[in-house]
């Protein structure tokens, strides 16, 4: 069951929907979907506010959206820009180091 | 849990000051969302009631909902953020900018006939121009525009003190338009006609003295004006009082 993730809100959402916007282009529901298969449940969310960070995204840059008519529904879909996905290399190379010094302490090597 | 009231979250983004476009495109989003999920549901073979409820529950708690909208500050309104510059900066702007476009359009199509030295007539069409463009400068263009800018502030949830100031200026400023060029020619009186702005508030040397029926007339039109916005104050409400004061 869904709830809500604080780690969602502080900064962790803008990782994981620019990673992957970067692959295909997404409406919302379905990039709620992926976050929740490609991180194996382990990342629930109130799915309602991906819809404030995609917008804050693309308000941003880092996203681009498009309209398309699907089965007879106006979807929105987003897809992470040029701009977004230098931004998604910075991230992840921060991610990587913090995780790596994470990793350390917590496997004792700090000692 | 409550069902998600959609409407209301709307309402609450808006007071919030979320940008209008944003508010509304967050909440067709929203909704398209609950769709989905309530659909997922009954494909599962839940009922209508629970897959209804689990669809909301997923979606997330209003206020967590509404509180995480409103923390992007670059969501927010121009107006929201920077009231003192909106009202006070880019009003008097896009006044000078509508201005000078009313000039334009009132001066291009009159120019030629005012240099021209051969005697012809002027068209029909174009003293028509001159007292459309003219009488709907006088009375039309400040009402139409103050209106705007209190609507404008209305559906935002904005807080009304700088609004307000802006509209005063406005009013006061634009109904102090007058005489004080003469524009044309004794060869062409047809078309002659008068712009300025101060006639009775800023005299000129040269020009004629202020009279107690021109004054008259400006404060007609600045009372009219402001009976204008006393009316939509009293009939335009986007919000509740409630709704104002419960949300923001």
């Amino acid at each position: 069951m869904a709830n809500t993730n604080p780690a969602f809100m502080s900064g962790v959402p803008e990782l994981l929907v620019l990673r992957i916007l970067s692959d295909t282009e997404m409406y919302g529901y379905e990039l709620v979907r992926a976050i929740r298969i490609c991180s194996a449940e382990r990342i629930a969310l109130a799915e309602g506010v991906v819809y404030p960070a995609l917008h804050s995204l693309e308000s941003r840059g880092l996203l681009k959206s498009r309209r398309r008519a699907v089965d007879g529904r106006n979807r929105i879909y987003y897809r992470t820009t040029a701009k977004g996905i230098k931004r998604l290399n910075s991230i992840v190379d921060d991610w990587q180091r913090i995780s790596a010094g994470i990793n350390d302490i917590l496997g004792g090597q700090h000692a | 849990m409550p069902e998600l009231n959609f409407a209301r979250i709307k309402t609450r983004l808006l007071i919030g000051g979320m940008a209008p476009k944003y508010a509304s495109r967050t909440i067709e989003e929203l909704k398209q969302h609950y769709e989905d999920l309530y659909r997922a549901e009954k494909t599962s073979g839940t009922q209508n009631a629970e897959a209804s409820a689990n669809a909301f529950q997923q979606l997330g708690d209003e206020d967590v909902l509404v509180q995480e909208a409103l923390s992007k500050t670059e969501l927010l309104s121009w107006a929201h953020r920077f009231p003192k510059l909106v009202y006070l900066g880019a009003v008097p702007s896009l006044y000078c900018l509508l201005l000078a476009l009313y000039l334009a359009l009132l001066l291009l199509p009159v120019l030629p006939f005012v240099d021209s030295q051969e005697t012809v007539s002027v068209p029909w069409w174009l003293r028509a121009h001159v007292n459309i463009v003219i009488y709907s400068f006088l009375y039309a263009f400040t009402p139409l525009l103050t209106a705007a800018i209190f609507v404008f502030a209305r559906k935002r949830g904005s807080q009304m003190l700088w609004p307000l100031v802006s509209i005063g200026f406005l009013i006061v400023f634009s109904s102090a338009w007058w005489v004080i060029w003469r524009f044309g020619t004794e060869a062409r009186p047809e078309i002659s006609f008068t712009l300025g702005w101060g006639y009775n508030f800023l005299y000129f040397p040269g020009t004629a003295q202020p009279t107690v029926g021109w004054t008259a007339f400006i404060l007609g039109k600045v009372t009219a004006n402001i009976a204008l916005i006393v009316a939509l104050a009293k009939f335009y409400k986007p919000f509740t009082n409630e709704e104002l004061t419960s949300t923001s």
